[in-house]
């Protein structure tokens, strides 16, 4: 598999990508990394340091940040003394751009250009992606470090609806086809979320499996 | 240690040299990254010549940035390779404590076993060197504290030679702590040596009056004080940990079950030590085999001092193995 899963400290997964990177590139292997995080991630130490690494190594990995204003409650203005995080990048001589990160179609285009060229061992690439979250950080995040009117305004160039707008406009989608989209994506979540809930819980024995790797065999 | 025609003398900091230079050599997946290890030769002068012979791919030289280097190698142990990642000592692995606790530590569990990270991390630990409070660290035991994660400690010159092959084996993080103190260290390396295991405790020296669970430098230490101790007539067992983690428990009872005595010398500090950890573990499970109570000989609970008399009063000494081990033995009821 290619997929090495989230990482729970803000941060923390990008030395793992700068280490997958590395490998593929001392295989001499095609793969690239690609590494996501958020704009709270650049305020870390680590971010700083794998940027560096991976420019110095010339490691073939592309940096997808999210930036969507907010590290869980503090903008990016009460965070950062540089808010134009592309410029960090170009700090470390690494190639760097910033896309509407609520356009479908911009996102795409500026990936598929940002993984051409580490694929084409140009070394790594920082995107930036200036999104925005709708929801709250969390269950418990009653939301008092912005407004709702923000909130709603953003909610405007909500990425999917325009999309979808977009290609009705130019009859590329049908009201009846977007219908049936929906409906297949409502159905596959229903079908996982039955799926588990269907389940077994695993069994108590299998509390301590796995803190370290089973002998074969056993 | 048995001397044979073929064996050679060689120092510990050669012992480990040739240990990543076997390692390299048998596989092209290993290879060595840290600070200076490279062009510098390695702050202990463990890498000297590495990078000539297997050049900047495989002897990588990093910025001081210890926490993406010490994730890199995480990566790309989960890639496919097998890194040794050198933190010059362990004073600077706090600075990459995210990484080792973590990544290293919880990945193959929370992958639910999909990842294992065949990474090994070697580091100088331990103090006595008059390199002051933020150089001083025996954070070893402190490590052993970690569940996912396995901790050894080579005191002798085979197992500085013979441990890193075990680890590189090993499909899962395997830290390593070497006392700078021992690097100078000259002893015998026997010609028909081979891989270790990495599993178990060694009786270094038996004896039927004390157990001396110890490790790492302290090894030298409890075995002056054994020999001095001879020549009043009290024969003590002294034991290797060799591994802190996981613990090999048998051996240590298992003696303790034969000298009804035990002291454990831990050059970390007191409380929440390995020592405790150990001492826990023989009143659970050996209790009525004791003649009296388990006693520590740890570092003292200060920042490591400067001055030489204040550091050399603050560690274990032979002197004070000695003297404990003495009020112990004259308890005999």
């Amino acid at each position: 598999t290619g997929f090495y899963g989230g990482n729970a400290i803000v941060g923390g997964g990008l030395p793992l990508a700068v280490g997958t990177a590395l490998a593929d590139k001392m295989r001499k292997k095609q793969s690239i990394t690609c590494c996501f995080f958020g704009d709270g991630a650049v305020a870390e130490g680590e971010f700083h340091e794998c940027m560096n690494l991976a420019s110095l190594w010339h490691l073939p990995v592309l940096f997808a940040c999210e930036n969507n204003l907010y590290a869980m409650g503090t903008r990016i203005d009460r965070a950062q003394s540089q808010t134009d995080l592309t410029k960090k990048a170009a700090a470390y001589d690494m190639a760097a751009a910033a896309v509407d990160g609520m356009d479908v179609v911009a996102v795409e285009a500026a990936a598929r250009k940002a993984a051409d060229a580490v694929r084409a061992g140009q070394g790594p690439y920082f995107l930036e992606c200036r999104t925005y979250r709708f929801r709250a950080h969390s269950m418990y995040d009653p939301e008092l470090y912005r407004s709702k009117a923000e909130v709603e305004d953003w909610k405007q160039r909500d990425p999917i609806k325009t999309l979808s707008r977009q290609l009705q406009d130019e009859n590329l989608l049908q009201e009846a086809d977007l219908a049936g989209m929906e409906r297949e994506v409502a159905s596959e979540i229903e079908q996982a979320v039955a799926f588990a809930e269907a389940g077994a819980w695993e069994p108590l024995a299998d509390l301590t499996r796995f803190v370290y790797s089973e002998k074969e065999g056993s | 240690m048995s001397d044979t025609t073929a064996a050679t003398e060689i120092t510990y900091r050669d012992a480990v040299r040739e240990a990543i230079r076997a390692a390299m050599l048998a596989d092209e997946r290993v290879f060595l990254m840290g600070e200076d290890v490279g062009k510098y030769g390695g702050c202990y002068a463990v890498s000297k010549g590495l990078l000539e012979e297997f050049g900047p791919e495989r002897i990588r030289d990093t910025p001081l940035s210890e926490s993406s280097f010490v994730g890199a190698g995480i990566g790309a142990a989960m890639r496919g390779m097998r890194p040794i990642v050198e933190i010059m000592t362990v004073n600077f692995s706090l600075l990459a404590l995210d990484q080792i606790m973590n990544n290293a530590a919880t990945i193959l569990h929370m992958s639910g076993g999909q990842f294992n990270i065949p990474l090994v991390i070697r580091t100088a630990t331990g103090g006595g060197r008059q390199v002051a409070a933020q150089h001083s660290h025996s954070l070893e035991g402190w490590y052993a504290h970690i569940p996912g994660i396995r901790v050894i400690t080579p005191a002798t010159i085979p197992d500085a030679r013979w441990m890193l092959d075990t680890a590189l084996q090993d499909p899962d993080p395997v830290l390593i702590f070497e006392n700078a103190g021992l690097y100078n260290m000259k002893g015998t390396l026997p010609a028909d040596g081979g891989p270790v295991d990495i599993d178990r405790a060694r009786i270094h020296r038996p004896g039927r009056d004390i157990t001396i669970i110890t490790y790492g430098i302290g090894v030298w230490k409890s075995l002056e004080a054994a020999e001095t101790m001879a020549q009043d007539g009290i024969e003590a067992e002294v034991i290797d940990l060799r591994t802190l983690r996981p613990l090999d428990q048998d051996t240590f009872l298992g003696s303790v079950s034969r000298t009804h005595r035990a002291v454990v010398v831990d050059e970390g500090w007191r409380s929440g030590s390995i020592s405790a950890e150990i001492s826990a573990r023989i009143m659970e499970n050996a209790f009525y085999a004791l003649d009296a109570p388990v006693e520590r000989v740890c570092g003292v609970e200060v920042p490591a001092p400067y001055a030489k008399h204040l550091e050399q009063a603050s560690l274990p000494q032979p002197e004070t193995i000695v003297t404990t081990v003495q009020r112990m033995v004259a308890s005999r009821g």
